[in-house]
């Protein structure tokens, strides 16, 4: 188990209070875990871009990068430095 | 987000994530949700779904099925409800329903129209090999997906797009048509446009993929890696399930593969190279890389179940399925 940063940490309350999901652990596989379906995950998708203002690039990226917090938290910063996928 | 200048009562009948982010987004705006219908039982794979979240914001649940029970429509009046709006609940609304609203009931349909009609339209536009796509918002009418059109969004499908990509897309656009529509009934509603989508090109699909997901070799290998992509929910249970082919009378469910330009030389289904990447399937016209499959369940490199010489071919007549699950 690791401690998450301060992003992550955001992240996780994102995930408690509006996709009501507990995550326990940045690491935590959410999909393996069964903590989101395909629903849940498309939220989550619309969550991120209206918070972060970013645009998931789905047909360009794996799916791996949002399996876990720590991954989705570096997916949402790296996708905030690029212009082309941060929402104008 | 400003509270409108007029706020309207609105119904919400919703599944899915649109139907989800449409209560999420709609709580957020100044118009009063009398109240949402959806499937008690959340989302199908057994997740919470709008019933749930719906339950969270402190709003009156429905089942879904109420739409259907003309009597349904005395509440609505009785709770004077301006608006109705559907966002991916499949049940077909009784004409009494849909006439109860002040201004009227919209749905928000993943698909153009008129061509795109019925169910399941993103992964048929995958299929049918597309490169655009829509979602449209229309007044309902007793005739599925038949009514005027209030808005369209189109957007581009990439060469790679899955199902779940594309679902994803049409959420994206389509909540804030929905919005769009609520705010110029609040504001103006001589002005919301309504085209008749016509009848020239309609078609209305179904529930089932084409052939029912079993792969036709002797198509061309684009055809197949569509099929393929349009049964691509990732990690998650596709509702179309997935495309199958059979070897020796075990399904082998496509997971994941690629086209190749090669030309293809061999009779159609024959693996004719494996290695690291995957197994190359001779098709009509070229070969196919199959990089990932499933079997009974179980994911795997292709490579660990194909080997030269195997011959795929679509269902086999004598086959009896234990499941389409991948």
């Amino acid at each position: 188990m690791t401690s998450p940063n301060s992003f992550e940490t955001t992240l996780m309350n994102i995930f408690a209070t509006d996709l009501n999901v507990a995550v326990p652990d940045p690491e935590t596989d959410l999909i393996e875990t069964g903590l989101i379906n395909s629903v849940t995950f498309v939220e989550l998708v619309m969550i991120l871009e209206e918070r972060f203002q970013v645009t998931v690039p789905l047909d360009e990226m794996e799916l791996d990068q949002l399996r876990t917090v720590d991954r989705i938290a570096a997916l949402v910063a790296d996708l905030a430095r690029k212009p082309d996928t941060a929402a104008a | 987000m400003t509270a409108p200048a007029k706020p309207l009562s609105i119904l919400l009948a919703g599944e899915e994530a649109a139907g989800l982010q449409l209560l999420q987004a709609l709580a957020k705006t100044g118009h009063r949700i009398v109240g949402v219908l959806a499937s008690p039982d959340g989302t199908p794979s057994g997740g919470p779904g709008v019933w749930q979240a719906a339950q969270r914001l402190g709003l009156a649940t429905w089942p879904a099925d109420f739409v259907r029970r003309p009597e349904f429509a005395e509440a609505i009046r009785a709770a004077g409800v301006d608006l109705l709006l559907n966002a991916h609940s499949l049940h077909i609304i009784c004409p009494e329903v849909l006439d109860a609203p002040r201004l009227g009931a919209f749905n928000l349909h993943p698909g153009p129209l008129p061509r795109y009609a019925g169910l399941n339209a993103p992964s048929w536009a995958i299929v049918n090999g597309e490169t655009e796509h829509a979602v449209t918002v229309h007044r309902m009418v007793p005739r599925v997906d038949a009514g005027p059109v209030a808005y369209t969004h189109r957007f581009p499908i990439a060469p790679g797009d899955s199902a779940l990509n594309l679902y994803v897309k049409c959420t994206r656009y389509g909540v804030p048509l929905m919005l769009r529509v609520a705010e110029t009934l609040a504001t103006d509603p001589a002005s919301l446009p309504a085209v008749p989508p016509g009848d020239a090109g309609r078609r209305v699909y179904g529930r089932r993929p084409p052939d029912d997901g079993w792969v036709d070799w002797s198509g061309p290998a684009a055809r197949i890696a569509a099929l393929v992509r349009a049964c691509d929910f990732g990690p998650f249970p596709s509702p179309w399930g997935t495309a199958r082919a059979s070897l020796a009378s075990r399904v082998l469910a496509l997971i994941r593969v690629r086209t190749t330009g090669r030309p293809a030389g061999a009779p159609p289904g024959s693996v004719v190279w494996v290695d690291g990447s995957g197994a190359r399937v001779a098709c009509g016209d070229e070969e196919l890389l199959i990089e990932k499959l499933s079997v009974d369940g179980r994911r795997m490199a292709a490579a660990d179940r194909l080997a030269p010489g195997d011959l795929l071919s679509g269902k086999p007549a004598d086959l009896t399925l234990p499941s389409q699950a991948a």
